[in-house]
């Protein structure tokens, strides 16, 4: 079963040819905030969650990269809850229409 | 338009068929087509198997052929079949040489088997009409088999001559529904609707409540299966910003001497694009953000909405036949007058939420109510426009005391326009620009045609239809905006320049407004008919669907939307 909520995922990836980690990099950056090296967390939709898999999985190689999804749950509620951090703070953002 | 009953009918719309007669209707007549989660992957598990390859042997010619040695067996990918006699149509993604000449059609579905391990109905009915296909070439078939990616596990069953007439019976009755004027009702409760394709398209559990369908109590309503928002609106607001594409980032550069901070948004987290003046954008940018659906509107500097681009529209075009069929019918006047109540109420319910108590308020408050109430017998667009003028003097001056409390600077003439003349106008008209702009997007999702209403007359360039849908809102959403932006403060008097008689909003005051209407779309409300919370965003797309599905003459009557 599909949720329609937003949860938020943590989208970790170990890739083993230096171009390709750098066009996943630039690929990801796109969905979400970039957390540490290799780590992103993302506010994702069912469908927004199928696109990043799809597009991704073209992007990588099947036998040698590798790419974790961890989903911590409804965004609002239980993935904030989900996170803790040492030294340098670590919040998701929120979502909110950006005014430029 | 209307297909006969006898051209060609694809194996895959009869899985569809079999699955919900509905979705077949909506995806193979109506030519419906809504990219989520399920179709995403589906197409990504299909990728790998619609490389063709693989010379397909004539029948009764086994594996003799050099290029099956080996231990690879012989198979062949993607292959197209027609059958005129069963008039049936389809791609196989792969067949397989079992022995002896006899082949078997294998297909890639995603998701896992049936729990006890079988084929799904609508996948048995799709690979017995390939076998049946394979058959009326001369290829001698005993079984078919799905390979479910879910599970990455084949199942393989043996074809009998039962499976073969129930899935012609299938075949037929596919003809049948696809011969239909209007949609089949939707299913009730049925698990099927939440992993559907279209289920923001078909609103099974709305419709089902609204043409009593399903008997459901109120409230009893399953939550709407129209997903949240994951990306945010953008808006850019400031003259000489610049805009460009740097990998899957727009670069948004502020013009020189400007305090605004340059900025990097991915395409992915971004629902929409909203520029407002002379903002530059290039064309990578924009072919970038058509590609991934993003619409990019346009604005004046002092709010006046232009359009915005579109990749991709909805393909319903019999939603449009039916809207244009329906422009200046009964049925029309009926929604509009569903629409002007219901903003009447609306009116009602912002003054009597902010009024203070007392002779006053219950004298206009009963007098919104009457002008409301002969709205709804309203027996032409005329009369209709009169009551909604009279039930706008009343309301507008009240608005006015209420913004103005005791502070002058916020004392309006009136609702004037184009320019607007005061401060609080100037908020009102940019505030219902951006609520054109969302009501447009809903209008259009839903299929329908934004510049043929049924209640504004079609002037050039003005969305009538989008027009129309938000008449209930704009109480709602952009006064009450206004009203609380003054009350708390968040402008002031000069945050807005004069000149001649136009009062124009400078930055701080265009950004918060903005910022307001946005907390305020974003903000869940209980839907009064449905009973479940969601934004406002989501009510009025909703909303949209219902009103094309009322002139499709699926639903009787446009449902309310009043609040309490
Ligand atoms: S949502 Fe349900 S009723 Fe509607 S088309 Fe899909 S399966 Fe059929």
């Amino acid at each position: 079963m599909t949720s329609t909520k937003v949860r938020l995922f943590i989208i970790t990836y170990d890739i083993t040819d230096d171009k390709r980690l750098r066009r996943v990099f630039e690929y990801l950056k796109q969905w979400g905030q970039h957390v540490q090296y290799s780590v992103f967390a993302c506010a994702l939709g069912p469908t927004s969650l199928a696109t990043v898999k799809t597009e991704l999985d073209a992007l990588i190689h099947h036998d040698d990269d590798q790419v974790l999804f961890f989903d911590l749950g409804a965004e609002a509620s239980r993935a904030q809850r989900a996170i803790d951090y040492l030294g340098v703070p670590f919040g998701p953002k929120q979502r909110k229409a950006i005014v430029l | 338009m209307r297909s006969s009953f006898d051209d060609p009918l694809q194996l895959r719309a009869v899985n569809a068929h079999v699955f919900c007669s509905r979705l077949f209707w909506l995806e193979y007549v109506a030519g419906e087509f809504v990219d989520n989660a399920h179709t995403l992957e589906g197409s990504h598990v299909h990728r790998r198997v619609d490389k063709p390859g693989g010379a397909m042997p004539a029948p009764h010619t086994p594996d003799e052929s050099a290029e099956n040695e080996g231990d690879d067996p012989w198979h062949t990918r993607s292959l197209w079949l027609s059958d005129d006699t069963s008039g049936l149509t389809g791609k196989l993604d792969l067949v397989d040489l079992v022995d002896e000449g006899r082949v078997m059609p294998v297909d890639t579905k995603k998701g896992k088997p049936t729990r006890d391990g079988e084929l799904w109905e609508a996948d048995r009915a799709q690979l017995t009409l390939q076998a049946l296909l394979l058959k009326a070439h001369g290829y001698r078939v005993e079984s078919i088999a799905a390979w479910y990616h879910g599970s990455r596990q084949r199942v393989v069953e043996v074809l009998t001559p039962e499976m073969e007439t129930w899935a012609l019976g299938h075949a037929m009755s596919a003809r049948h529904t696809r011969s239909l004027e209007k949609p089949p009702a939707p299913l009730v409760d049925s698990p099927k609707c939440r992993g559907c394709s279209l289920n923001v398209v078909c609103l099974p559990d709305e419709v089902n409540a609204l043409t009593g369908g399903g008997a459901h109590e109120e409230g009893e309503i399953r939550r709407v299966l129209v997903p949240d928002h994951d990306a945010v609106p953008v808006y850019v607001t400031e003259s000489g910003t610049r805009i460009g594409l740097k990998q899957n980032m727009l670069k948004i550069t502020p013009r020189r001497g400007s305090d605004m901070e340059p900025a990097e948004v991915g395409l992915g987290a971004m629902s929409q694009l909203n520029l407002m003046g002379g903002v530059q954008i290039t064309t990578q940018a924009m072919q970038a953000l058509l590609r991934r659906d993003v619409p990019v509107s346009f604005f004046s500097y002092g709010g006046f909405y232009y359009g915005r681009t579109q990749s991709a529209t909805s393909r319903n075009v019999k939603v449009r036949i039916a809207q244009f069929k329906q422009a200046e019918s009964p049925v029309a006047l009926d929604i509009a007058r569903t629409l002007i109540a219901d903003k009447l109420y609306n009116a009602r319910v912002f003054l009597r939420r902010h009024l203070p108590q007392g002779p006053e308020s219950k004298r206009v408050l009963r007098k919104l109510t009457r002008i409301r109430k002969k709205a709804e017998k309203a027996e032409s667009a005329e009369q209709l426009l009169g009551y909604e003028g009279e039930g706008a003097r009343q309301y507008w001056s009240h608005f006015n005391a209420l913004v103005q409390a005791d502070d002058e600077a916020w004392a309006m003439q009136g609702r004037n326009r184009r320019p607007p003349r005061d401060p609080v106008n100037a908020m009102l008209s940019f505030g219902y620009a951006l609520l054109v702009k969302d009501a447009q997007l809903a209008v259009e999702a839903a299929g329908l045609d934004a510049y043929l209403g049924v209640y504004h007359t079609a002037h050039h360039g003005r969305p009538s239809m989008a027009l129309d849908l938000m008449e209930p809102f704009r109480r709602l959403i952009v006064d009450s905006a206004v009203y609380l932006m003054v009350r708390r403060g968040e402008v002031s008097p000069e945050h807005f320049v004069r000149s001649g008689q136009a009062v124009a909003m400078k930055t701080h005051a265009r950004k918060a407004l903005i910022a307001a209407y946005e907390r305020r779309m974003t903000e869940s409300v209980i839907h009064p008919l449905f009973g479940y919370a969601i934004s406002y965003r989501r009510i009025i797309a909703v909303q949209a669907r219902l009103l094309a599905r009322v002139l499709t003459g699926e639903i009787e009557e446009m449902p309310n939307f009043r609040t309490r």
